[in-house]
């Protein structure tokens, strides 16, 4: 038997990435596996034309960690009361990297992340964090739809006109 | 383990999606749990009249059949024979007709392999794993050949050493990180 004791749920705090933390609150039969909530807050002012710009830009980080830490708290405290385990984690730097790093330190046995599914377009234009974990992560990702697309029908018709799926 | 009744894992007959069936087995718990093992055989002209001639049925056919041997021997051989697997075979485009299978029979989970039959060297996901994330409403579990997580392993581990070598250099930097990177706490 397969133990998962390590799962690492990122979250944006949108309502998409809480759908994972839904999962694993239903979908999870062990409850000592220990869970990672994790955030990573970008760093915008990194890189030119404001990388001269003096933002002071670290107190403003800090705040937002400091935020985003009470908010992993709130979810913790909200959504699995007190029958997990829970680590939240904030760090700073491009979400999906972070979230590859912080598996591998971590040592999680798998990920649960959310992601829309959008094509074409609007795709390349915001690209997908989801999508890139799931090419760099070396351990298992569970990738979970919004939930009115899991009760939605889907346009087969529609992805027939589409010779390659829309991919 | 996850709460799962019904399980899909797709299979093109290649070593990698074995990896996924051995790991969809170790997932779940639970006798009541079914785990449907789907082989696709490819059909890419989707056309439009109903052209398809009586040999081509024919071969199709044969292809099925030998396609279900397969299943059925790579079962007993690798995967331990199984009261909780079922064999199903389709004919299409292979990732629709995943994504369509899994939408009728209401399966609780996909267990996926990144990569099949056309190997690891091309990319980082497979075309037809990433199709299915792309398209499924139901939960997609990509899991990685072995051999492509442990050569991810050791890039990333490059990675890391490349990027604190540098931080030698910048002492600044590296105390910059490091304050970022200490920000974890414990909870309960």
């Amino acid at each position: 038997m397969k133990a998962i004791n390590k799962i690492l749920i990122p979250t944006d705090f949108s309502e998409l990435s809480l759908v994972a933390v839904e999962y694993v609150r239903t979908h999870a039969i062990s409850t000592d596996a220990k869970i990672i909530l994790f955030h990573a807050i970008p760093d915008m002012f990194m890189f030119p034309p404001y990388s001269n710009v003096d933002f002071n830009s670290d107190t403003m980080l800090s705040e937002s960690e400091e935020k985003a830490k009470r908010e992993l708290h709130h979810i913790a405290s909200d959504r699995f009361r007190n029958n997990h385990n829970i680590l939240a984690i904030v760090r700073r730097g491009e979400p999906w990297q972070e979230i590859i790093k912080i598996a591998q330190d971590e040592a999680v046995d798998l990920i649960i992340m959310g992601t829309h599914g959008r094509t074409g377009f609007a795709h390349v234009l915001m690209g997908s964090v989801a999508e890139r974990v799931v090419r760099h992560a070396n351990v298992p990702v569970l990738i979970l739809k919004p939930k009115e697309m899991q009760n939605s029908s889907i346009d087969f018709h529609a992805l027939a006109q589409t010779p390659h799926g829309g991919l | 383990m996850l709460k799962t009744t019904k399980l899909l894992v797709p299979i093109d007959l290649s070593e990698y999606s074995l990896e996924a069936v051995k790991y969809a087995r170790e997932l779940v718990s639970g006798k009541e749990t079914q785990i449907y093992l789907l082989h696709v055989i490819s059909v890419e002209s989707q056309c439009a009249l109903p052209v398809v001639d009586q040999g081509s049925e024919s071969v199709l056919r044969e292809i099925e059949e030998v396609s279900l041997a397969q299943l059925e021997t790579l079962n007993r051989k690798k995967i331990c024979n199984a009261r909780n697997i079922a064999y199903v075979i389709r004919r299409g485009l292979i990732f629709r007709e995943i994504v369509k299978f899994a939408k009728d029979e209401k399966i609780d989970l996909i267990v996926m392999a990144t990569h099949g039959r056309t190997g690891i060297r091309r990319a980082l996901i497979g075309s037809v794993a990433e199709k299915v994330i792309t398209h499924s409403a139901v939960p997609v579990l990509a899991v990685k050949p072995q051999l492509l997580r442990e050569a991810l392993l050791n890039e990333n581990e490059i990675e890391v050493q490349l990027h604190s070598s540098q931080g030698e250099n910048n002492n600044n930097k590296a105390a910059k990180e490091n304050n970022s990177q200490n920000h974890s706490l414990e909870l309960v």
